[in-house]
């Protein structure tokens, strides 16, 4: 009796999935294609963000909020402005950190782990890291309100950090509208862009080093 | 000369003013006692000339048992310990920062900082200095040093 319940329960399950939309490999590599030509056209973007960390273990968040620019080639000014105030300002090869007691000023080409991060920053706002193959694999996962892409780094350092990156890409426009951090603890943070405005003009001084 | 008598009364009020709240002499009281449940904390933490910020979870997962997450601004897990007057348990650590040395270092402050015991031990190492500044709400700022190594690190109580 129970190997019948048993086989009815995967039964189930297996039609259930069977309803769910499965993407094509073909759809795939148009969705990656789209999502290439969007970044390509996107000069700048600027958007407010939430943050949230969600320790799943303590079932503990913590949420920051906060806005971000970005303007080609390699300028990005993140800003949290709640709770507390942190600013993070990439340009070209220079990297600003300052909170409430500090200013760090790192050369990126001299780290090679922050042009690691620098990257993955860059490449996330804009969906890039998407194709970016020789560093993350990719997969699309079925069912959602957006096209959800699951990243892997392939490098072991990184990965021993970030477990998996969610890409959650807008299904009309292919930006992105939501990214998960996932740890390998279980541990995530999501940023959330909320009122995303693209290619209107940003002046290069939001991203001076002062 | 009354003059200088003046300034050197000003400078001796300004620096006793300051020694005050430092508290130096007064033994660590903990706060993680008794009816303590969990606490979040703006936290700074310099080890040499590395500065990290972000948020330090402290939890009472069982009676005398805590978790200690540290996570940077932008949502990445540094360390994730747990303690309890037996055992430590190091569930994650940023990998930088995962040295025997470091660990055992942050193993000490934390046990003194939660039960407000020194460990026994006379290295200057693992000398651990605590002293709690008048904060924005009930909590003071708790400021943990550990000279022999130049680490600091400032933790200031959020409300939630």
């Amino acid at each position: 009796m129970n190997k019948l319940i048993f086989i009815f329960l995967v039964l189930t399950a297996l039609t259930g999935n069977a309803q769910q939309k499965q993407y094509s490999s073909a759809e795939v590599s148009a969705i990656k294609k789209k999502v290439q030509e969007t970044a390509l056209q996107t000069r700048t973007i600027e958007s407010d963000f939430v943050q949230e960390k969600e320790m799943s273990v303590m079932a503990e968040k913590i949420t920051s909020r906060g806005k971000f620019f970005f303007k080609k080639d390699k300028m990005l000014r993140w800003e949290y402005m709640t709770p507390f105030p942190y600013l993070i300002i990439i340009n070209k090869d220079q990297l600003l950190v300052r909170d409430e007691n500090r200013e760090n000023r790192i050369n990126l080409q001299s780290s090679k782990v922050f042009r690691e991060v620098n990257n993955i920053i860059l490449g996330a706002v804009q969906g890039t890291l998407l194709n970016d193959s020789k560093n993350f694999s990719s997969a699309i996962s079925d069912g959602h309100a957006y096209y959800l892409f699951i990243l892997r780094p392939l490098n072991v350092k990184i990965k021993e950090s970030i477990g998996e990156i969610w890409l959650y890409f807008n299904k009309s426009d292919f930006t992105v509208d939501k990214l998960e951090m996932h740890e390998s603890s279980g541990d995530y943070t999501r940023i959330t862009f909320l009122s995303k405005k693209t290619n209107q003009a940003i002046s290069d001084e939001k991203f001076t080093l002062q | 000369m009354r003059n200088l008598h003046f300034n050197s009364l000003l400078l001796l009020l300004f620096f006793t003013g300051c020694m005050a709240g430092k508290d130096l002499g007064t033994p660590w009281v903990s706060p993680f006692d008794g009816s303590f449940e969990k606490a979040l904390f703006k936290t700074s933490l310099d080890i040499r000339k590395n500065h990290l910020s972000g948020y330090t979870l402290i939890k009472k997962t069982a009676d005398s048992t805590f978790r200690i997450i540290f996570s940077s601004d932008m949502g990445m897990t540094m360390y994730d310990f747990e303690l309890d007057p037996e055992h430590f348990k190091v569930n994650y650590i940023f990998e930088p920062m995962n040295k025997k040395v470091m660990v055992s270092i942050f193993e000490r402050d934390f046990r003194q900082l939660i039960y407000g015991k020194e460990m026994s031990g006379k290295n200057f190492i693992n000398k651990v200095l605590i002293r709690a500044e008048k904060g924005s709400d009930l909590w003071p700022k708790i400021i943990l040093s550990n000279p022999g190594i130049k680490l600091e690190m400032q933790l200031r109580h959020m409300m939630q």
